[in-house]
């Protein structure tokens, strides 16, 4: 996509205008995140619209093609895919555990070996997530293990 | 590299392992008095070594995640290639006689021995790991 800054005016009004052939996701949560002031995430829940600050959501999962933010006992809809959410996300915060889930370091309330060298993380809600032997060694690195 | 440190770690405990259970087995077959030579102790880390090599079934931390029942066959697989190598070499090094019922059975025991004192070891070491991640969680609240 070509970005274009123009210079303008002290008098002039700052403005940001989108030119697009057809308004697909991508570029709505482009615009959703510039509305809503850029840290919150937009996600959806029947129908209707919210942002979420990042901090408040559990984990990702990704389920049949779909991605699912787990916040304390609500869950939303992601129109964005898991590897784009770790671009987005905050990285000393978010770290990848599965081929299908993000977890929110900050929410595990502990971890426990689990067998064939995974690990399980016990949430702050009670919840279990397995985390994978393939990225145990990310989670370690985020902690600073 | 990765695999190189496992295999080490592996023979570490395996061969800490054959040490408890030849110390237990000579004695309940041979008697505390029978006296070995020095040749027992390269067959031991021969042994050592075979039993490690089959660790490569193993998967490494950071490699493509496998199922809970891929892992269940692996360990099961791992598990019959140790008693082969063990009763093959064991019996080549006259540690014993397949026509001794006893002494198979003892040999039997003294592999599961090994294979489970390596399974704890490994476990124990996952959960010192997970204590250390912990402490760490602790530091972020």
């Amino acid at each position: 996509m070509k970005v274009t800054i123009v210079d303008i005016g002290p008098q002039e009004e700052e403005e940001l205008i989108l030119k697009c052939r057809c308004l697909d996701d991508e570029l709505v949560n482009i615009i959703n995140r510039l509305k809503q002031g850029g840290t919150k995430l937009t996600v959806y829940k029947d129908g209707k619209i919210f942002f979420v600050e990042p901090a408040e959501i559990f984990y990702f999962e990704s389920v049949d093609q779909k991605v699912f933010a787990y916040c304390e006992s609500e869950v939303f809809l992601v129109r964005s895919k898991l590897y784009e959410l770790l671009g987005e996300l905050p990285g000393w915060m978010f770290v990848r555990v599965s081929k299908s889930v993000i977890l929110n370091v900050n929410k595990i309330k502990s971890l426990a070996p689990a067998f064939g060298g995974r690990y399980e993380a016990l949430l702050k809600n009670g919840e279990k997530i397995i985390i994978s032997r393939q990225y145990v060694s990310s989670l370690k690195e985020v902690l600073g293990v | 590299m990765k695999r190189l440190q496992s295999m080490i770690s592996f023979f570490e405990k395996i061969t800490a392992g054959i040490l408890f259970a030849t110390a237990i087995y000579i004695p309940v077959f041979y008697g505390g008095d029978f006296l070995i030579y020095a040749d027992i102790l390269w067959q031991i880390l021969l042994l050592s070594a075979v039993c490690t090599l089959g660790s490569i079934l193993m998967p490494l931390e950071g490699e493509k995640e496998i199922s809970r029942y891929a892992m269940l066959v692996r360990t099961i697989l791992y598990y019959i290639y140790v008693n082969v190598v063990v009763l093959g070499l064991g019996f080549l090094f006259g540690w014993f006689s397949f026509r001794n019922g006893l002494q198979v059975l003892g040999m039997e025991l003294a592999i599961a021995f090994v294979y489970l004192v390596v399974y704890l070891v490994s476990y124990w070491t996952q959960c010192q790991e997970a204590k250390r991640m912990n402490e760490k969680l602790k530091g972020r609240e």
